[in-house]
C-alpha cells in the first residue's frame, strides 16, 4: 500500500508525462516478444518452403485448420492449459497472501528456515521431485489426472508467488486494518476493502508470473499427467519431434497468444508507481 | 455518553520484561476530553488500543459504563480511534473514507450520502468529496480523518496525537474543531499527546504518564498549582527545586528559612519548588522568603524576560540558581552583574517529596 503519496505533483501534472512512458514500455516489451515470432507466422502458412528461399514457395491454411478444426488435439490442449494455469494461479493466490503476510509483515522464530523451504523448489531440478511425489500421487490416485497436474504445478509457482506478496507486505501498513476495524468493518470487510486494494497489484503481478511459469511448464505435467493430461507444450512438442513445421509454428503461435494478452492486460500494474508495489520495483 | 474506567490496566508485549502499561487506573468522565499526556514511548498509544480493543491487555479491565469490554471485539465496541497518521484509505476518495464506517454498518447510498454531505461542513470541508487523499493538505487530511471518526457516533471517541502532524498555525485550527465538536456531540474522549500545553488548552482531566506508570491525574490547574512530585512540575515547566527541611509552616533552606501554606507533606525531608513566573523580582517591602543574588544570565522573550539569578545559599549549601520570568520591560532593570533582590511568596511555594 503507498504508505503516502511520495509527492503531490505526480497528481497535479497531467498525466500523460506518465502514460507516454508506460506506452514506450508496453511497446518495446511487445515488439521485443513479437519480432522472433514474424518466422513463425510465416511458417504456419506455409506449405512448401526449402532452403535457400526467402519465403515458403507455396502458401497453405492447413496448420491452422489443423489448430481450430474439429477433433484435433489443439483445442482440448488449450483448454486443458486454461484450466491448469488458472487453477494454479488461483490456488497459489490463495497460498501467496497468508504466506507473504507472514513473511513480509511479521518476524518469527524460524522465518530464514521458511524463507529457505519456499525458495528451494527454485534451486532443486524439479525433476528429482517429481519422481518422488509421482509415487504420492500414484497411492492417492492423482497420478495422470488434472487436479494432480495442477498440485504439481504449485512446486514451481509458489515459490514466486510468495516471495512477489511477501514483497507486497513488506511494503504494507497494516494500521490500516486497525483503523478499518475501530469504524466498524468486520473482519471480510476488512480484507475485501482495504487489504484487497491494496495488495491488488501485486496479486496481479504474482498471477501474470504464475500463469505464465504453468501455462509453458513441460515437464512436470509430462511425468504427473502421464499422457493422459496433454496441455498445449505437450503437443507442441510432439510435433516439433515429427518435424511438422508448419503445425509446430501455428501452435507455438496460440501458445504465446495468451502469455503476451496477459502481459498487455496487466501492463499498468508493470509500469509506473505500481510496479514498486508489485514488488518489481519500477520498470 | 460514555464514562470510561480503567482498572489496573497493563500492558506487557512478548519479549520485553517491562510494562508499556503499568497497572493503569483512571475513570474517564462522560462526555468529557481527558488527555492522556506524557513523553514519547511512555505507553499512550498502547493504552488507546487497548481500549480500541486493538491491544489485549496483559492484566485488567476497561469498562464502559461499568461494563467490560474486554472481550468484545473492537468493531462492536463502538470505539473510533483516530491514529497518530491519519490513515486515510488512499484507494478511496474523501466522501468514500468518511462514508466508510457507515457502509460497513449497511447503510443505504442515499442515507451516507447525506451524511457525509453533512459531515464535511461540520469539518469545513464542504465540495471536496471526490478529491482523493494524496490530493489534500495535512490540515484537510487529519479533518478528513476526524470526521470519518464522528460519523459513525461512537461511544468513546480516542484521537491519537490529533495535531502532531500540523504546523503551529493549523494546530490552532484543529483544536478548536476538535473542541467545538466535542462539545456539541459531548462525546467522551481520550486523546493522547506529548505536548503539554495542547493538553491544558484542550483537556478537562489530564492523566501524566511516565513509563508506563500514572504520575498524576486532575484538572489542568493541578499540573502547575499542585504537582504531585518534581518530575510531574518539571513536564510542566516547573524549574525551581530547593531542598530543604520542613518543620510546621518553614522550611529550612539553603536560602534561609521559607514560610509556606502547603501542608501536603509531613515533617521531614522535602523539596520546595516555585514557579519561575511566581518569584517576584526586585520588590521592596516584605520581610520573609526573601532572597538576594546576582543576575547570570538574562534573555528577552518578547511577551516575558527571563533571569537566572545565582543565590549564595548559607550554612555550608551550594550556592543555588533560580530561574524567574517576569516582565519584559524589566530586561532593562537588571543587567547581568546586578545583585538583585528576590521574594518567593508562601502561597505560591509548594511541596514534593524529596528524591534520594
Ligand atoms: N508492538 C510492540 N512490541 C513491543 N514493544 C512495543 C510495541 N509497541 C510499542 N512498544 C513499546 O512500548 C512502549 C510504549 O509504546 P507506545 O507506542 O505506547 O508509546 P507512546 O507513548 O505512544 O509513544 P509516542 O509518543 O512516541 O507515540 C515503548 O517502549 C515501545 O517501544
Ligand atoms: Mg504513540
Amino acid at each position: 500500500m503507498q504508505k503516502v503519496a511520495p509527492s503531490q505533483s505526480i497528481s497535479i501534472k497531467p498525466r500523460w508525462g506518465n502514460s507516454v512512458g508506460r506506452w514506450l514500455a508496453v511497446g518495446a516489451i511487445v515488439v521485443g516478444l513479437l519480432l522472433p515470432f514474424l518466422p513463425l507466422l510465416i511458417w504456419s502458412f506455409s506449405h512448401r518452403w526449402y532452403f535457400p528461399a526467402v519465403a515458403p514457395t507455396e502458401w497453405s491454411l492447413r496448420a491452422w485448420r489443423y489448430v481450430f478444426g474439429d477433433n484435433t488435439q489443439a483445442l482440448q490442449a488449450l483448454g486443458y492449459s486454461f484450466v491448469i494455469a488458472s487453477a494454479t494461479t488461483l490456488l497459489s493466490i490463495a497460498i501467496g497472501i497468508p504466506a507473504g503476510r507472514a513473511l513480509g509483515l511479521h518476524e518469527f522464530r524460524g522465518k530464514a528456515l521458511v524463507r529457505f523451504l519456499i525458495l528451494a523448489p527454485t534451486i532443486v531440478p524439479p525433476l528429482a521431485v517429481a519422481m518422488g511425489i509421482h509415487i504420492v500421487f500414484i497411492r492417492y490416485g492423482l497420478a495422470n489426472s488434472l487436479p494432480g497436474v495442477v498440485l504439481v504445478h504449485l512446486i514451481p509457482v509458489t515459490p514466486y508467488m510468495v516471495l512477489v506478496m511477501a514483497s507486497v507486505f513488506a511494503n504494507y501498513n497494516p494500521q490500516y486494518e486497525e483503523q478499518a476495524r475501530t469504524l466498524g468493518a468486520r473482519p471480510w470487510q476488512v480484507f475485501w476493502y482495504v487489504t484487497l486494494p491494496a495488495i491488488f497489484p501485486g496479486i496481479i503481478v504474482g498471477g501474470l508470473f504464475a500463469f505464465i511459469i504453468s501455462w509453458s511448464e513441460y515437464l512436470l505435467t509430462l511425468l504427473i499427467g502421464g499422457g493422459q493430461v496433454i496441455t498445449l507444450p505437450l503437443l507442441l512438442f510432439s510435433f516439433a519431434n515429427s518435424g511438422d513445421n508448419a503445425i509446430t509454428a501455428a501452435l507455438s503461435i496460440v501458445f504465446i497468444g495468451p502469455a503476451v494478452l496477459f502481459l498487455i492486460l496487466t501492463s499498468r500494474y508493470l509500469t509506473g508507481r505500481n510496479a514498486a508495489i508489485g514488488g518489481i520495483g519500477r520498470l | 455518553m460514555t464514562q470510561v474506567d480503567l482498572q489496573k490496566l497493563t500492558k506487557i508485549y512478548p519479549g520485553s520484561d517491562s510494562p508499556a502499561v503499568h497497572a493503569l487506573s483512571l475513570t474517564m468522565p462522560s462526555g468529557r476530553i481527558t488527555a492522556l499526556l506524557g513523553p514519547s514511548g511512555c505507553g499512550k498509544t498502547t493504552a488507546l488500543k487497548m481500549i480500541a480493543g486493538l491491544i489485549t491487555p496483559s492484566e485488567g479491565n476497561i469498562l464502559f459504563d461499568g461494563d467490560s469490554i474486554v472481550g468484545v471485539p473492537t468493531e462492536k465496541r463502538e470505539v473510533v480511534m483516530a491514529f497518530q497518521n491519519h490513515l486515510l484509505f488512499p484507494h478511496m476518495s474523501v466522501s468514500q473514507n468518511v462514508g466508510f464506517g457507515l457502509k460497513m454498518r449497511g447503510l443505504d447510498r442515499h442515507t451516507i450520502q447525506r451524511r457525509v454531505s453533512e459531515m464535511l461542513d461540520l469539518v469545513r470541508l464542504p465540495g471536496l468529496d471526490d478529491r482523493r487523499p494524496h490530493q489534500l493538505s495535512g490540515g484537510q487530511q487529519q479533518r478528513v480523518a476526524l470526521a470519518r471518526a464522528l460519523i459513525v457516533e461512537p461511544r468513546v471517541l480516542l484521537l491519537d496525537e490529533p495535531l502532531s502532524n500540523l504546523d503551529a498555525h493549523l494546530r490552532g485550527e484543529m483544536r478548536e474543531l476538535i473542541h467545538d465538536v466535542q462539545q456539541q456531540f459531548k462525546l467522551t474522549t481520550i486523546f493522547v499527546t506529548h505536548d503539554q500545553e495542547e493538553a491544558v488548552v484542550l483537556a478537562d482531566q489530564i492523566a501524566l504518564l511516565f513509563e508506563g506508570q500514572l504520575h498524576q491525574y486532575g484538572p489542568p490547574q493541578a499540573f502547575y498549582e499542585r504537582p504531585l512530585n518534581e518530575r510531574v512540575a518539571r513536564f510542566f515547566g516547573g524549574i525551581n527545586f530547593i531542598p530543604g527541611y520542613k518543620r510546621g509552616s518553614v522550611i529550612e533552606t539553603g536560602l534561609g528559612q521559607l514560610q509556606c501554606y502547603s501542608a501536603a507533606l509531613s515533617d521531614g525531608a522535602v523539596v520546595v519548588t516555585i514557579r519561575p513566573e511566581n518569584v517576584a523580582i526586585g520588590r521592596n517591602g516584605s520581610e520573609i522568603n526573601v532572597a538576594h543574588g546576582r543576575v547570570e544570565s538574562s534573555t528577552y522573550l518578547g511577551t516575558h524576560a527571563r533571569f537566572k539569578v545565582s543565590v549564595q545559599a548559607g550554612n555550608g549549601h551550594p550556592p543555588l540558581v533560580l530561574e524567574v520570568v517576569a516582565d519584559a520591560s524589566s530586561i532593562h532593570l537588571y543587567p547581568v552583574g546586578q545583585t538583585v533582590k528576590l521574594y518567593l511568596p508562601p502561597e505560591k511555594i509548594w511541596l514534593v517529596p524529596a528524591e534520594d
